[in-house]
């Protein structure tokens, strides 16, 4: 414990202000450094002793248990769920942007592949995007069939419409607009 | 390449020219708001030799970079030469 901070931004940012505007400015400090920021709140959950009450001050920790941002608990969850860890996420996030690396692709054996999937034919309705293959034509004709016997027996409209004897597009009176005198 | 904890992946990334390029292009992608390629080929390349040849220094990294951004396609005011004899 060398330097207090002033409460004025969470410990990631203070640790990182630390380490960018020293003197050194080590961009190797943010990952390997083995202390953490602590006021005597977060001190307490720790279990360590830290002075002052509200101020930050740094504690160094075991070194094969802190590494720098890397361990840092706002990076740790961030990349978290809410009650578990989440090492897919935080090892996405270190391997692109800490190590710099890409990832592979996922592997063809989860690839989702709508093509085989299709037993039924097509219905133009459905939709497709502009890679899938068009349908074959006798699915077309099967399915043009289909809806032409369906629409021969289908209820005409005007049997289920309720009967009226007023032309339905004229207005009630009482919401007719007076009608102007030439 | 075997990595087990934080620390042999923060001594690995420590090391590392491909972690090394990958926070120069995001500090170059938070300051300038582009990706260095836009500045030029080689400039991400030129950025991290130079981050490395400084000791890894984010101050040094940090001006770099605002002159990469500020000097782009810009070149000296013809005729300050002649002004500067006369």
């Amino acid at each position: 414990m060398t330097r207090s901070f002033q409460i004025s931004a969470p410990p990631l940012e203070l640790f990182i202000d630390d380490v960018v505007w020293s003197d050194k400015s080590d961009y190797r400090q943010l990952l390997l450094a083995d202390h953490l920021l602590l006021n005597q709140r977060l001190a307490k959950f720790y279990g360590v002793k830290v002075e002052g009450e509200d101020e930050f001050s740094k504690v160094s920790f075991d070194p094969r248990q802190r590494s720098g941002v890397l361990t840092h608990p706002f990076l740790l969850s961030a990349f978290a769920y809410h009650k578990s860890s989440s090492p897919i996420h935080r090892g996405v996030f270190l391997t692109r942007n800490i190590v710099g690396r890409a990832l592979k692709p996922p592997p063809m054996a989860i690839e989702f592949m709508d093509g085989p999937f299709r037993s039924q034919p097509y219905h133009a309705r459905e939709g497709r995007g502009t890679d899938a293959p068009p349908p074959p034509v006798k699915a077309v004709t099967q399915s043009l069939t289909r809806l032409a016997s369906a629409s021969r027996t289908m209820t005409p409209l005007a049997a289920i419409a309720p009967k009226t004897t007023k032309n339905p597009l004229t207005p009630p009176a009482s919401t007719a607009p007076p009608m102007a005198k030439a | 390449v075997k990595l087990a904890g934080a620390r042999d992946v923060a001594e690995f990334a420590a090391k590392s020219p491909d972690a090394h390029r990958g926070f120069v292009q995001q500090l170059f992608h938070h300051m300038v708001k582009q990706p260095a390629a836009a500045y030029g080929p080689s400039t991400l390349e030129d950025l991290r030799r130079s981050f490395a040849k400084s000791e890894f220094n984010i101050q040094k990294l940090v001006v770099e970079v605002a002159k990469t951004a500020a000097m782009h396609k810009t070149s000296p005011p013809k005729g300050a030469a002649a002004r500067k004899d006369t």
